[in-house]
């Protein structure tokens, strides 16, 4: 029920914007190369500030979390959500480890020779990264650029992860600005980022990085 | 007897012979290439044997694939283009895949249904000892992350994630390819179901097929073969490396009837020549070959009706039998130049001979060893079918030979030197040899006692075995541990009670890893003890976080509790598991009942050290440690010293049955040949491949037979004869050509019995003469003036 009140308040919401008039035509969806989105956030700074909504069909009530993400330069990603519990992930080209809220590798899920969540991670990497040319191999990519950002538009090709994904929209102008994800039984997590500037948080998520 | 009387009894002879022959063509000939085949039966134990054989069956039919290249999509393409003709080939049963989803969903599904009764090893330490809150942190982590949605529709009914935590772990220890090179230049991932493997700057993907059929299978050899061929046509720029029982099959079955053809060939062509210079006739050539035909005839009929089968080593092995079945008519058209009767002359003498022969066949045939008991009675039924027919036949067909007198002045004149030669002192100074052999025997190792003496091992095929087995960590094929037990409960309770003992080895480096069926299926006792464990922490106490965050609400907690409590009696059996997709991909680990017990083996992979794993089960009464290979090389051993006495004490019994033919001086002369013999060809293996193994010694029985068979001519002769010169020379030249061509095998067990033959029938043949001086003095007869 949630989840198709989010839905239709997103498309009244753009319904509406394409009825008042502007001074760049807002409305009129212009295709873009994926390369010149990536050259747009080539400045993507490298620590954000993520809040996350999930909205789960079997949950009375949405799961609210927020943490840190960084980029590192070696294609490597560290997300660590501090709020319900703070709990870190390391996510690179062939490696994916979790650690606990004491800082502590969990080595439970070694999924890494999973099929499934190996290309999961690899198009959560792509997509944080900036490497959307990546996206092509599993996913039909729709890229619409506008005065104020872009958007792509993510619907999978590939079997294995539609079972989980059914499609991935990503919005931004210089840096990921929303990213949502509707997962194959629509489920939806929707996922904001602002861009911080802290040498503290920095240094702290910077540790994960060290083997 | 009359001379039609035996050609009828002759006659009868081979009827019935190619009789049996006939009814064996019409049920079907069966040439068997399974080297293991020829092995004795390794274990003290039968239940090990069996257990063994019924692993291997299994194992024998796996076929590892690798292509390689320093191009991704190539290496992958490759992949793809083998893994479809795989699949259309009859004689690939199937290709080893991931599971499918609805595999995957089959398995979720069983292990979700038993989950309050498994718990992996470091889980339930985990909650021994930290309790619940590990796990509701790790729900929480899981449940927060972006793609959680399945996750999340568990919590209800397993908060505390165990069913995913289990399966988890199970795919960790089972599919993960645990490398021991784990660097960073080394990865692996799954590409459309292929494994992509990167190492030392290149992409190799890995296939793993099933065959349908046996690898020593001819059909599937060739099948495989023109798919291997198909491959490299299409992918010039691909390497494809290979490895499984069949290549190596295929390979010994090759290099078998390419040396079947040479050797047998090789020899027949020689005797030809040979017959047609000494004899001058095309009636004692057409004899001679009837002779041998009927003598192999008879060695293949008697080895498929005793067998049901002839492996073909033997017939390598057998194929040099023409080389000493030809004896008998040599000394008969030798003799036949001289008399119109020859038979009576030399029929003593070849009496004697085949009875000696047939005797060191027989101590060989008493050996449990079935290779060895096949070559015994093929060579030995071989003899007696030559046998019959040069007494049976060849009066019946009354031919005149006339040997060139140049043929004859050369045996002579290498009797004159012998004659010369012939001195005390030098007898004496021979007895020297078997001083030296025997030094040297019990100075040289005996590592060469080795399985891998039966079969040529291309090194190519080995380097690719080597390279695929640093790729991927595939069990050990020839070394395992079994464990067993009277239910298939007690058997898991084994199993789980030698983990710690089995980590210990991984933690020592002996192995890499270690495979068994209680990593899929816990015993019963362990389940139900992990059941009260699990019970104990999941209540609204433990599960209070989840509650508070709305991830799961009390009233599914009531519900939850509520369900465990009903569930204490649903552990997850045996049966279950082997019917499920994962259990049917794993049914190797798990041996069934064999002799009224339940068996199930602990695969090993990548060995690094042995003893560890020895000493290991020696200390541990449940663990029972499978060395084929080792097996096999002492059991050699022990049949090369086995066989050395019973050498002895046949050397010692023909001495005393000659001792009482004729006196003591010329039994011993007719002995010290053979003896004399025996040390050169011991010396001689020492020297060239430093090794003397069994199969030298086997040789060592024929080197006697032959030997003796020398000095029995001049023993039984009535006369000194220059014909005896011409039997016992042809006789050598024949042997040395079978032999000789032995010694070119590239099966180092051939080899070696060549070797020993050439250098041991050669002594006895520039012997012989020498010692027949000897044994025609102390018979009385005067000195040869024939010429």
């Amino acid at each position: 029920m949630m989840t198709t009140l989010t839905q239709y308040t997103a498309f009244l919401l753009l319904i509406a914007s394409c009825f008042i008039p502007s001074t760049a035509n807002a409305c009129v969806d212009t295709p873009c190369e994926l390369n010149s989105i990536a050259k747009q956030i080539s400045s993507q700074p490298q620590l954000n500030e993520f809040k996350q909504l999930k909205t789960v069909a079997v949950l009375t009530q949405p799961l609210k979390s927020s943490g840190y993400l960084l980029l590192a330069d070696n294609d490597r990603v560290v997300w660590q959500t501090q709020k319900p519990i703070k709990s870190t992930t390391v996510i690179g080209p062939n490696s994916f480890k979790q650690y606990n809220k004491q800082d502590e590798a969990i080595s439970a899920p070694a999924n890494s020779n999973n099929q499934t969540s190996q290309l999961i991670s690899s198009t959560f990497l792509s997509i944080l990264s900036g490497d959307f040319e990546e996206l092509n191999t599993n996913f039909d990519v729709i890229a619409i650029c506008k005065s104020s950002g872009w958007s792509l538009n993510l619907t999978s090709t590939h079997s294995d992860i539609q079972r989980v994904i059914k499609h991935i929209e990503v919005s931004g102008n210089t840096s990921i600005q929303r990213l949502t994800f509707t997962e194959a039984n629509g489920d939806i997590t929707q996922i904001t980022f602002d861009t911080i500037d802290s040498q503290e948080i920095h240094a702290q998520l910077g540790q994960f990085l060290v083997d | 007897m009359s001379i039609n009387l035996r050609f009828i009894l002759w006659l009868l002879f081979i009827a019935l012979v190619g009789g049996i022959f006939y009814s064996q063509i019409n049920s079907g000939l069966k040439v068997e290439t399974n080297i293991l085949k020829l092995l004795p039966e390794t274990e003290v134990d039968p239940f090990a044997e069996k257990a063994f054989a019924r692993f291997s069956e299994n194992n024998f039919k796996n076929v590892i694939f690798a292509t390689k290249s320093e191009q991704k999509s190539d290496a992958i393409a490759g992949a793809q283009f083998l893994s479809s003709k795989l699949k259309l080939s009859a004689s690939v049963h199937s290709l080893q895949s991931q599971l499918s989803e609805e595999e995957q969903e089959a398995v979720g599904k069983l292990y979700f249904k038993h989950r309050f009764h498994l718990l992996s090893n470091s889980d339930r330490a985990l909650l021994q000892n930290k309790g619940a809150e590990p796990f509701t942190d790790y729900t929480i982590q899981m449940a927060y992350s972006p793609l959680s949605s399945q996750l999340i529709q568990l919590l209800p009914q397993d908060p505390l994630l165990l069913s995913y935590r289990y399966l988890q772990q199970m795919s960790d220890t089972s599919f993960a390819n645990k490398s021991p090179n784990n660097t960073t230049d080394h990865s692996s991932e799954f590409i459309d179901d292929i494994l992509v493997i990167y190492s030392d700057g290149a992409y190799y993907s890995m296939i793993t097929a099933t065959l349908a059929a046996s690898p020593f299978d001819s059909d599937a050899q060739a099948s495989i073969r023109q798919i291997l061929e198909g491959f490299q046509l299409n992918h010039p720029n691909t390497e494809l490396l290979f490895t499984g029982a069949i290549f190596y099959a295929q390979h010994a079955a090759a290099s078998a009837k390419s040396e079947i053809s040479t050797i047998g060939l090789g020899s027949l062509i020689g005797v030809i020549l040979l017959l047609i210079i000494a004899f001058r006739s095309v009636l004692p050539l057409t004899l001679t070959l009837v002779s041998l035909g009927v003598g192999i005839l008879a060695g293949f009929t008697a080895v498929n009706a005793f067998f049901g089968s002839i492996h073909i080593l033997t017939l390598v092995f057998g194929s040099s039998l023409v080389g000493v079945a030809v004896d008998y008519a040599f000394h008969y058209f030798a003799s036949a130049n001289e008399s119109k009767r020859p038979l009576p002359i030399i029929f003593g003498a070849i009496s004697l001979g085949l009875v000696s022969s047939v005797i060191g066949y027989a101590a060989l045939f008493t050996t449990p060893f079935p290779g060895l008991q096949q070559m015994a009675l093929f060579c030995a039924t071989g003899l007696v079918g030559a046998y019959l027919t040069v007494i049976l036949l060849f009066d019946r067909v009354p031919s005149k030979v006339q040997t060139p007198h140049k043929l004859l002045l050369v045996f002579i004149a290498h009797s004159r030197i012998s004659h010369s030669a012939s001195k005390k002192p030098f007898l004496l100074a021979l007895l020297a040899l078997p001083l030296i052999a025997l030094w040297l025997l019990m100075n040289t190792s005996d590592d060469n006692d080795n399985i891998r003496q039966l079969q040529s091992v291309p090194p190519a095929l080995h380097q690719q075995e080597k390279t695929i087995q640093d790729l991927v960590s595939a069990p050990a094929p020839n070394q395992f541990f079994v464990v067993k037990g009277p239910s298939p409960d007690q058997v898991l309770t084994k199993l789980e009670s030698v983990n710690d003992q089995l980590d210990g080895l991984i933690a020592q480096g002996a192995i890499d890893d270690y495979h068994h069926a209680a990593h899929f299926v816990p015993s019963s006792t362990q389940q139900e003890s992990d059941y009260r464990l699990v019970r104990r922490h999941t209540n609204p106490t433990t599960l209070q976080t989840l509650l508070e965050l709305g991830l799961i609400t009390s009233k599914q907690l009531e519900k939850l509790v509520q369900s465990i409590s009903e569930s204490q009696s649903n552990v997850l059996t045996l049966n279950n598991w082997l019917a499920s997709p994962l259990g049917q991909r794993f049914s190797y680990l798990w041996l069934d009942k064999i002799d009224g017990e339940y068996a199930a083996i602990i695969t090993l992979h990548n060995i690094n050290d042995i003893t560890a794993l020895e000493s290991l089960a020696d200390n541990n009464s449940t663990l029972y440690f499978i060395n084929k290979v080792e097996k096999v090389s002492s059991l050699f051993s022990q049949y090369r010293e086995l066989s050395l006495i019973m050498l002895a004490i046949a050397i010692a019994l023909i001495m005393l049955v000659l001792a009482v033919r004729y006196n003591l001086i010329v039994a011993s002369l007719i002995v010290l040949g053979p003896i004399i013999a025996a040390s050169v060809a011991i010396t001689a293996n020492i020297v060239i491949n430093s090794s003397f193994n069994l199969f030298s010694a086997l040789a060592l029985f024929l080197v006697f037979g032959i030997g003796i068979d020398y000095g029995l001519f001049y023993a039984e002769s009535k006369k000194r004869s220059p014909y005896i010169y011409l039997a016992i020379g042809l006789s050598a030249m024949t042997t040395f050509l079978s032999f000789g061509l032995l010694s070119l095998s590239a099966t180092p067990a051939i080899h070696a019995f060549g070797l020993t033959m050439l250098s041991g029938i050669l002594t006895v043949f520039v012997l012989s003469p020498i010692l027949g001086h000897q044994i025609y003095q102390a018979k009385g007869l005067k000195h040869d003036s024939s010429t």
